[in-house]
């Protein structure tokens, strides 16, 4: 029992833990469900068109994938605001804003990053066998363009994220036009920044632009859920 | 223990609030019956009072510390039984499991009982259950989390007629000096019998606060066959089956009459000044 008087009232790791197991095992269906699609699609891709894969296609494909996957993964990240129903069981479960808000971060941005990289190499081994080829991990890697990758990738999950905390409901199609619709107003008010993209900008500079998008979006993600309300004006 | 003072809330997009300048102070122990017609705002008050709904102007506390602070300490002690709600599709045990650790007085001996009085099996799995059947566990649950305030709206929409019967004993029998209990309710006749208190709202102000022994007090309802038998008395007066349902002043306050709250809610809309002279 979480002696819930004396803890700490902003963030207790008696509680965390408590309140992920119950996120869990109440969500464990629709968390086996997303593990499963992401698995099998990655299986089916492996099996079915592995012969047609060099590692560095193989790669490409991963990555590519791992940016879809972790996009919807972090869309969820919400998704029990999305009726009034999950919203008061949210709000009246007895733990901090902050708590609820790490254990949906841990679920979905933290846990889904080592599934998908075991559904990864599983599904490589099983290519590997089955068509009798190389694994990746014979592969000279381009650690720059996987640092890139690797950061766009958190980037845009974090975008989703914040996307999620906006609209709830259909929250990955919604925030996919918002950053399409942002993109292409980019393009048309400024379209030199298409050309300083590359240029102009240092390595330094893109990765600091990156994290700093993160963060900002995690933060602003933090503060729409501390300040939901059973009835919201736009969800 | 529980305090509103000049609470105002009004819903993004309407004209006017449903809640204006209401100040509210709620004892330890006892039944409260939260009655007004359709937008009187009996909903929304329980939300503030759970701190599910931030008000514009004013304060909601208890003991001391604002509910929409959401303190994991304030919560522990509230509970909401929303007229809608979802369980998740697990077992009863793992439910619980899960779910009672941040309840600190939270009785497995008491859930059981409760399941007992609900004719429920411990062995369930709730993706399997009715809609009134996951109603009389999410009650037992509620129940056996022994929080100070229990807030519970429409409790006893979905139960069937023996489900209600249970329900009123359920919660007759879980009372103590250190719970108080907040039922909303358009179902006067569910729960007429085991309400202590009643809150009744009219136009987003509170139109009745008072103790039901006030009201029998202060007041007489009766069922008279014929309207000769109306006395200079009387205050208020319908036509029903059967006769005419009257509210009058109680000349005798050693004799008492159940009270209709039926009649005198209509009363109360109808002459709210004069029902708050009477009750004051």
């Amino acid at each position: 029992m979480i002696n819930v008087i004396s803890e700490n009232q902003t963030f207790s790791a008696s509680r965390y833990w408590s309140l992920l197991k119950r996120y869990l095992v109440e969500n464990r269906k629709s968390l086996l469900f997303f593990t499963g699609v992401v698995w099998g699609v990655i299986m089916l891709i492996c099996v079915n068109i592995g012969r047609f894969l060099d590692v560095a296609i193989e790669l490409s494909l991963f990555a590519a994938l791992f940016m879809v996957f972790a996009c919807l993964s972090a869309s969820y990240m919400f998704s029990s605001l999305r009726t009034k129903e999950l919203r008061v069981n949210t709000l009246m479960l007895p733990a901090s804003m902050l708590e609820k808000y790490m254990v949906r971060f841990t679920v979905y941005i933290v846990m889904f990053v080592p599934m998908y990289l075991l559904a990864c190499v599983a599904g490589d081994l099983v290519r590997a066998l089955v068509h009798d080829s190389e694994t990746i991990w014979s592969y000279d890697f381009d650690w720059f363009l996987g640092r890139f990758s690797v950061m766009s990738v958190l980037m845009y999950q974090s975008l989703y994220a914040l996307g999620s905390s906006l609209w709830p409901r259909h929250s990955f199609f919604k925030t996919f036009l918002a950053l399409f619709g942002l993109m292409f107003a980019c393009m048309l008010f400024f379209p030199w920044s298409a050309f300083l993209w590359f240029d102009e900008i240092s390595e330094f500079g893109l990765y600091a632009f990156m994290v700093s998008v993160t963060v900002a979006a995690y933060v602003a993600a933090w503060f729409r859920f501390r300040s939901v309300q059973v009835v919201q004006r736009f969800m | 223990m529980f305090r509103i003072d000049s609470l105002t809330y009004c819903y993004p997009k309407a004209v006017r609030p449903v809640i204006s300048g209401l100040d509210m102070e709620l004892k330890p122990g006892g039944i409260y019956g939260l009655l007004g017609s359709n937008g009187a705002g009996k909903s929304t008050l329980l939300y503030l009072m759970g701190g599910l709904l931030r008000p514009q102007f004013g304060s909601v506390e208890f003991d001391g510390v604002s509910v929409w602070s959401r303190q994991p300490s304030t919560l522990a002690d509230i509970f909401l039984v929303p007229e809608e709600f979802s369980l998740p599709s697990v077992r009863l045990d793992e439910f619980v499991r899960v779910n009672s650790p941040f309840y600190p007085r939270f009785s497995q001996e008491e859930m059981e009982r409760y399941l007992l009085q609900f004719k429920l099996d411990p062995q369930i799995h709730l993706g399997r259950l009715s809609m009134g059947q996951k109603k009389k566990v999410f009650i037992a649950f509620a129940l056996a989390c022994n929080t100070s305030l229990l807030l519970m709206d429409e409790p006893t929409n979905g139960l069937d007629i023996p489900g209600k019967s249970e329900f009123r004993r359920t919660l007759v029998s879980a009372m103590s000096d250190e719970r108080t209990v907040v039922i909303s309710t358009h179902q006067v006749r569910d729960l007429d019998r085991v309400l202590d208190h009643v809150l009744m709202m009219g136009r987003g102000d509170v139109l009745i606060n008072a103790p039901v022994s006030l009201i029998q007090n202060r007041l007489r309802f009766e069922l008279m066959p014929s309207p000769q038998q109306l006395s200079a008395s009387v205050l208020y007066c319908e036509t029903v089956p059967g006769g005419y349902s009257v509210v009058s002043v109680n000349d005798s306050p050693d004799t008492e009459t159940d009270v209709n709250l039926e009649s005198l809610f209509e009363f109360a809309v109808s002459n709210p000044e004069t029902i708050k002279r009477i009750l004051s």
